[in-house]
């Protein structure tokens, strides 16, 4: 995926001066929401965090910009900070993804974002296209933008990966357009594959029992077991009547014996638990 | 408790055991048999009291490791770039890699020096040795290496033997254990920070978080895994008495004077007998063995978590090659320079202790600041009291470490 022209990088957007109508500036800009359950809107930034030096933080929506150049963001009239509270939908670019690990449900691999690629529309908004992955957009941000590569390089899409952050996994998982809710069998087991148990367990439950019954036996045994395992009882034994009956008898006994002394996979990434929900100023 | 009740636990805990004792047990390299040795060969008794604190410290924070790995699913590098961004986490996996080569050195001349003790050359043994590290994470599974690597580690039985076979002042010894007292003198403190620095090593630490992530340990396991921490990090500290009661009562009751770990071995044949000495080297020898396959998985772990090329020992070449590079170079690089004629060891273990000292302070901070933080450890985030003990012990190493700085330069 390559967007030589036009693109924006959150972290290039990220601590620039926004300033007010008079030209004064008002703050720094220190994250970007989008919400995910927008339906065509889902790409596009929602509202704005600006972290002001000796005043409480201002969160904004996206068309209380006047004017947005990149290295010029001016604000429009009558700035009132609008409430802090996210919505259910709403993930903060900067908290919630930037340098946290995604699941790309296409490319089916676990990758840690470098940067969120966004550009302009022709409305005056601002659209997720993705996340950059890979060492090169490290590079960039660390200094030495020659040896690096240019932006959208790796670029995994936005409706094609599936967030491990605490929120961004909780928010896909209640969206029914995300990438998640779109897979096959097998690349359902692919993705419960590489997030953590309790994770998968959680994707296992949002499908119905026979997309989570051929997910489980497309998987790797050991990993079909820790994700059953992982799960309620009654919902677990929901799964397993899903399958023909022969693979359900075999699941059964399976479950049925103690857990094998050495025999834990699954996990390879792990979701940030519990994070409160408020909007605040990012961490970097 | 009914017999299949106990069997069940005794298997839960099982599957979990493994990052506590190897992290534990792996600090125990010939860097800390070194600074034990150098500390009862000199000291005697009267400053096994470090140990005990060194082996709280490491309860400390190897669980506070544990916890942050089982409760994130991150390893300590990854997280550090996600909590403080790419440049601090850039400059602390830099200073990170650059001391794990220099302790990946030290447990390559281990080896060397161990099997120069039973006349085999470093030119077969080093060689050896790194072609048998490698194919073992190369060519076994997760579960077979941690099995092989746990297995090793009963080689540190022999320090124990060794130390029984010297016939030490037992009463002395549980004196010095828990009675602090030390001669003021620049010496002293620098072996008190060494011992701390050693048994606290920074790659320790970091190995601790990624293999509880890489065994995919969960919150259910917390409990057993605490008991594995615990377990590791109290065997690290009787093998540390061992080795220092071992010298005490021998090389310090005769006034001998040692400056490495083989030289411990060589001294206590007479005095100890054959057999004790020989134990010796050969506990050299599993140690290292054992720090020489864990350091560059630790640096692999922490170099894939920081490029965002996430990789487990499971993980076939192809599909993680950053992992096992990083592995290959890294144990190529640590036998290379033991290998290389005139190449100043002694010079590069010494800074190398001294940068593991110096990186342990920051790594602190940052893990005391993650663990605190409430987005990332939600309801087993670090409470005031956690964040008062974790503070206090953070405070002793600063402290140990600033006064290493003034002592070196006085």
């Amino acid at each position: 995926m390559r967007h030589a022209c036009r693109v924006l990088l959150l972290t290039r957007l990220t601590g620039q001066d926004v300033r007010g109508p008079d030209g004064r500036v008002i703050g720094r800009l220190a994250d970007l929401t989008v919400r995910l359950n927008r339906g065509p809107e889902s790409h596009l930034v929602e509202r704005l965090v600006i972290t002001r030096r000796h005043d409480a933080e201002l969160v904004l929506p996206w068309t209380a910009m006047a004017k947005f150049h990149p290295g010029q963001m001016v604000l429009g009239a009558d700035v009132v900070s609008a409430a802090q509270e996210l919505e259910p939908d709403e993930i903060l670019l900067g908290r919630d993804v930037l340098d946290t690990q995604i699941v790309d449900v296409v490319g089916q691999r676990l990758a840690r974002v470098a940067d969120v690629v966004l550009m302009p529309t022709a409305t005056g908004r601002l659209e997720v296209l993705g996340v950059e992955v890979g060492f090169g957009a490290v590079l960039r941000r660390l200094g030495p933008g020659r040896v690096a590569p240019a932006p959208g390089e790796d670029v995994v899409a936005w409706s094609d990966l599936h967030l491990t952050s605490d929120r961004g996994h909780r928010v896909q998982l209640a969206t029914p357009r995300a990438a998640v809710h779109r897979l096959d069998a097998t690349a359902l087991a692919a993705l419960v594959s590489r997030v953590d148990t309790d994770a998968a367990a959680e994707i296992l439950a949002a499908h119905e029992p026979q997309m989570a019954a051929e997910a489980v036996r497309a998987a790797h045994p050991d990993v079909g077991e820790r994700m059953l395992r992982a799960m309620p009882d009654a919902e677990a034994a929901r799964v397993v009547a899903a399958m023909p009956a022969e693979h359900a008898g075999r699941w059964r006994r399976r479950l049925a014996r103690a857990p094998g002394l050495f025999g834990r996979r699954v996990l390879r990434s792990r979701v940030w638990p519990r994070r409160r929900h408020l909007i605040r100023r990012g961490n970097r | 408790m009914s017999r299949s009740t106990r069997h069940a636990r005794l298997a839960a805990l099982l599957a979990v055991v493994g990052p506590g004792l190897l992290a534990g047990l792996s600090d125990d390299d010939p860097a800390g048999i070194t600074t034990y040795s150098v500390l009862g060969a000199d000291y005697g008794y009267q400053l096994l009291w470090v140990l005990l604190l060194s082996t709280v410290a490491l309860v400390i924070f190897h669980g506070l490791a544990a916890r942050m790995g089982v409760v994130t699913g991150q390893g300590l590098i990854g997280l550090v770039r996600q909590r403080y961004g790419v440049r601090v986490g850039g400059a602390v996996l830099t200073a990170l890699v650059v001391a794990n080569i220099g302790t990946t050195c030290a447990e390559f001349a281990g080896i060397a020096a161990g099997f120069e003790l039973f006349g085999i050359s470093r030119y077969i043994s080093v060689p050896a040795a790194a072609a048998i590290v490698s194919l073992l994470v190369l060519r076994g599974n997760f579960h077979r290496v941690e099995r092989l690597l746990l297995l090793v580690s009963t080689v540190f039985l022999a320090y124990i033997v060794s130390g029984f076979m010297a016939r030490p002042d037992w009463g002395a010894a549980l004196r010095g254990t828990v009675v602090p007292s030390m001669p003021m003198t620049g010496e002293a403190l620098a072996i008190v920070t060494a011992t701390l620095g050693t048994t606290l090593a920074p790659w320790g630490l970091s190995f601790m978080q990624s293999y509880a992530v890489d065994k995919k340990l969960r919150i259910e396991d917390l409990r057993l895994e605490r008991v594995d921490v615990i377990t590791g990090a109290v065997l690290t500290g009787v093998i540390g008495f061992f080795v220092v009661v071992a010298c005490a009562a021998t090389l310090h009751r005769d006034g001998l004077h040692i400056t490495d770990a083989a030289d411990a071995a060589v001294a206590l044949q007479p005095l100890a007998g054959t057999a004790a000495g020989t134990l010796f080297a050969v506990g050299l020898i599993g140690a290292s063995f054992l720090a020489a396959s864990i350091l560059p998985l630790s640096t692999a772990y922490s170099v894939c978590e920081y490029a965002g090329a996430e990789a487990a020992l499971d993980d076939p070449f192809r599909e993680a090659r950053t992992f096992y590079l990083t592995y290959g170079i890294i144990t190529l690089l640590g036998s290379a320079i033991v290998l290389t004629p005139d190449v100043p060891l002694v010079t590069i273990l010494v800074g190398t202790q001294v940068l593991n000292a110096v990186l342990l302070v920051p790594l602190l901070l940052a893990m005391v600041g993650l663990g605190r933080d409430r987005d990332l450890m939600g309801s087993y985030a670090t409470g005031r009291v956690g964040t008062a003990v974790y503070g206090l012990t953070t405070a002793v190493v600063v402290i140990c470490v600033i006064t290493l700085g003034v002592t070196a330069i006085i």
